[in-house]
This record gives structure tokens, sequence and C-alpha cells, in this order.
């Protein structure tokens, strides 16, 4: 192994190791939205995990189209790798925006799946990709196979805008950039968007040119970062589960004297209690507790995680697992 | 780079800007408004502006039974023989309007107790022209029609998020 690979390797590690450590305080800690239209407001912890992985797969496919210019330019296969591994790495997360954006809308928009057009055009960007392998493993001619290859992958680029405007365009229940850029602007959660808006591109991009380059990543690091990150997610759905509020009995002071959840129980507190978010009440005096989902236990109130954020992790993690599985095998030396 | 290659690839990104385009636009929201075409049970996903109701008390008259309708501005939830439902009058841009029924205990454990909607909404169901429901105030004849509108059985309430992100940040605190 080379001094270069090794360098490599300890990138791809501290990466992953960011990643891991600010997707557990996002989904353990995280800020929220104090009220939203729809849905248990803990539920936006997903945006630490769909946005980033939604700008990376922009980016990928971006790689993708520059290589794909490159070629049709200079030629060579090692080029033509580099384009197979934007491809490749770019689908794995392009499929995991689109599985994370339906977990999310599951609960925030009311339905998993409506045909949004911001969905729809997600989804038709996966298609277009996803027909790039096949495409080009029609085609015997190997000086043919690359041309038409680059050339695909610089016209499917054009999916790329289309899909990030979707929802500038067209009626949609998906925010715009603009919109999310609000979030990141301050406090605490716009820190930790813009931290792993980051990091989860950075990684995304060094595995697909790892790949590209044929060099072998460190599997190890691979199984390790996997089965932390499925243990994380197994722990944070058991945290999962209970009753949504509909009502709140709160004083000035946000202390709760009593609820009604979902379930039509009505929870009496005698002594009221605190409410277990900060602020406790909205600017117009309503509990910030109402439509969470919660838990009482031994007289206290527990709000629990919803259970999309925990899944988005599993998909975050495979998403990640199977490109640098792809790092670690190589494209190069596959193809060779 | 040759000039055909450039040309294919222009023809090929072309191609897939238009039908890319034509795909997103026709997955978007439809008017309630267009639904006045239909003449059969369709499955629908559609936006529409709410119609205020009012406060207090009105009947409706649906599947031949009379449900009283305590109405709470842009919705109203009905008591009657086959349940409960939360009614909303929905207008497309043409006029044209529904009632959309909604199952009360659904609408109440997604929504809360008092939810608030802005003056749009989108919703996806069951749009059934046969149906005709009949909205009204109480009289000695039985129901007075205010609004007489075919009815879309409503599963989903759809909620953009685009509001969520100006809100303070929150966090849990212990």
């Amino acid at each position: 192994m080379d001094k270069f690979s090794r360098i490599t390797i300890i990138f791809i590690t501290v990466l992953l190791a960011a990643d891991m450590v600010t997707a557990v305080y996002a989904i353990f800690k995280g800020p929220f939205p104090v009220t939203v239209p729809l849905g248990t407001p803990i539920a936006y912890r997903n945006i630490y995990l769909h946005v980033p992985i939604a700008v990376s797969t922009y980016l990928l496919f971006a790689g993708a189209a520059l290589t794909g210019l490159l070629y049709m330019i200079k030629g060579g296969s090692s080029v033509l790798r580099y384009l197979d591994a934007f491809i490749t790495v770019g689908l794995f997360f392009a499929v995991a925006t689109l599985l994370s954006g339906i977990l999310w809308a599951s609960e925030s928009w009311g339905a998993p799946w409506n045909w949004d057009p911001k969905e729809t055009a997600v989804l038709l960007l996966a298609i277009a990709y996803a027909a790039y392998h096949p495409l080009k493993t029609s085609i015997a001619d190997p000086e043919r196979r690359g041309r038409i290859a680059a050339a695909y992958a610089l016209a499917a680029f054009t999916m790329v805008p289309m899909s990030y405007a979707a929802s500038n365009l067209f009626q949609s229940l998906h925010p715009t950039g603009e919109a999310v850029s609000e979030f990141s602007a301050g406090g605490i959660g716009g820190l930790l968007l813009l931290t792993r808006v980051a990091i989860i591109p950075l990684l995304a991009l060094t595995l697909a040119l790892t790949a590209g380059r044929g060099e072998s990543a460190d599997w190890r690091i691979a199984a390790i970062y996997a089965i932390a990150g499925l243990a994380v997610a197994a722990y944070a759905l058991t945290l999962c589960g209970g009753d949504r509020v509909l009502e709140v009995v709160t004083s000035e002071d946000g202390m709760i004297s009593s609820m009604i959840v979902s379930t039509g129980r009505t929870y009496t507190f005698n002594p009221p209690v605190m409410n277990p978010i900060d602020p406790p009440l909205t600017e117009d005096g309503v509990s910030t507790l109402i439509n969470h989902i919660v838990r009482v236990d031994d007289g206290r109130i527990l709000v629990s995680l919803h259970w999309s954020t925990p899944l988005n992790l599993v998909i975050h993690v495979t998403a990640i697992s199977l490109s640098l599985a792809l790092a670690w095998r190589g494209v190069g030396r596959v193809e060779d | 780079m040759k000039i055909k290659a450039l040309l294919a690839v222009l023809v090929l990104a072309a191609s897939i800007v238009i039908l890319g385009y034509v795909s997103i636009r026709e997955s978007s929201y439809n008017d309630v408004g267009s639904l006045k075409e239909l003449s059969a049970p369709t499955r629908v996903t559609v936006t529409g502006d709410l119609v205020d109701l009012g406060d207090g008390i009105l009947l409706m008259n649906y599947k031949g039974g009379t449900y009283t309708l305590e109405a709470r501005g842009v919705y109203a939830i009905a008591q009657g023989p086959e349940g409960e439902y939360a009614v909303f009058l929905l207008k497309g841009g043409n006029g044209f309007m529904v009632v959309a029924l909604y199952p009360a205990s659904e609408f109440v454990s997604k929504y809360g107790g008092s939810p608030l909607f802005e003056e749009k909404v989108i919703v996806q169901g069951i749009y059934m022209p046969g149906e005709t429901v009949v909205i009204g105030l109480p009289s000695p004849d039985g129901v007075k029609p205010l609004y007489e509108a075919p009815l879309l059985k409503v599963d989903a309430i759809l909620k953009g998020c685009h509001s969520s992100y100006q809100q303070r940040q929150a966090s849990i605190t212990g």
C-alpha cells in the first residue's frame, strides 16, 4: 500500500467517525422546529440525515458529468473508471435520498408517497442514472461504449437542476432550498446541519474517487462503521413509540398539570411537571408538547423519537457502507 | 470533442429535459375544479381553497342520514348515524366544490384537537361523483341547503413543511 492510499484510509476513517458522532448527536439531541404543520416536530431531526445525503447525490452526479466531459475531450480508461464510480456511488445516495424522504414524508406530509413534484423528480433522477450501467454493458465495442457512457452521463445531469428546482417550479409540499437555508442560518441546529452538509458530501466524493482510483480501502473500517450505525439505530428504535399529545393544560411558566393523548387517555400531574421541551411554550402561549409522541414513566413525561429517524440512519449507513465496499473492492480492479 | 458527439449529448439532454419536465409537471397537484370532468369514482390527489363554514351548528345530509355539524371555521366535526367525520368544503379555481369527509378519529390523532389550516390544502382520497352531500342550516323541514356538492372520501390531508423552517428551534431537556 502506498503513502497516498494510507492517507486516504486515514481521511476516510476520520470522516466516518465525524459522520457517526454528528449523526448520534442529531438523532438524540438535535434541535427541531418548535411547532410544525403536521406530525411530531421531533421527526424534523431527519433533516440532519436527509439533506446531507441529497446534497451528496447532486455533487456526485456533478462529478460524473465533469468526468464524462473529460472523457469526451481526452478519453482514457482510467477516466471511465472514475465515471463509473461517481455514478454508482451517486446511485446509492440517490436511492437513499428517495427512501429517506419517503419515511420522513409519512409523518410530516401526511402520506409517504403522493407523486409530489419533488418526489417524482428525485425518482426520475434515480431512474435516469440507474439506466447508465445496463446501457453501458449492452455495448460490446469498448471505444463506442466509453463514448456513449460519457455522453449519457453528461445528458443525465440535466435531471439534477430539474430535481433541485422542482419545488420552486411547481406547487410542492417539499420546501425550497432557500427555506432550508433559513433553518441552517441559526442556532445549534443550523451549525449541526451545516457541519453534516460539509462532512457527508466530502465523504461521498472521497469514496467515489477512491473507488475510481481502484485502490483498496480497509474493509474493517466499513464493518465497524456499519455495525456501529446499525447498533445506534437499533437503540434509537427502542426509544420510539407512545401516544400523541392532543391537548395540554399548562401554566404560564410551562408547567403541565394534565394532558390528553391520542388514545383518549388523560394524564393528570399533581404537582405539575415541567414540559421536557425547551422552550415550553410557543409565542402564543401554547404548550410545545402538543403533537409530540410521549410516554409517561414514573410521573415523568418522556418525549419519544419518531421511528423514521432511526430507519433513516439505517438507510444512511447502508448507502455509505455500500460505497465503502465499492471503494474497498475498487471499480477499476473489478473491470480489469 | 467531435461536433457529432456534442450534438448527440445535446439531443439526449434535450430529450431527458423534456421527458422529465413533462413528467414532473403532470405529477403536480390538480385543482379541485378538475374533478368536474370525472363521472366515475376515481382516486385523486387535489388541491383546493378551504371554504369558511363559520362557527356554530349546521346539519349535513349524507347517505340518507342526517349529521350534526359543529363548524369550527374552515372545518367541521360531523356526528351522525355512521360515525364521526371531519368535514371540509373545498373550492376549485372554477368555483366547483366538493365536500371532503375524513374519519374524525384519524383526523384527531394526526392533526390534534384544534389544528390550524392554511387557506389551501392538498387532499388524497376517492372522488365519488355520484354521491351528493348537502350542508345547511337546521330548518323545520330538515336541512335548508347552503352547499350541495359531490363527495370526496379523504384518506390523507397533506401538508407542506415550508413554514417549519422559519420557526424557533426547540430541544429536549433532561
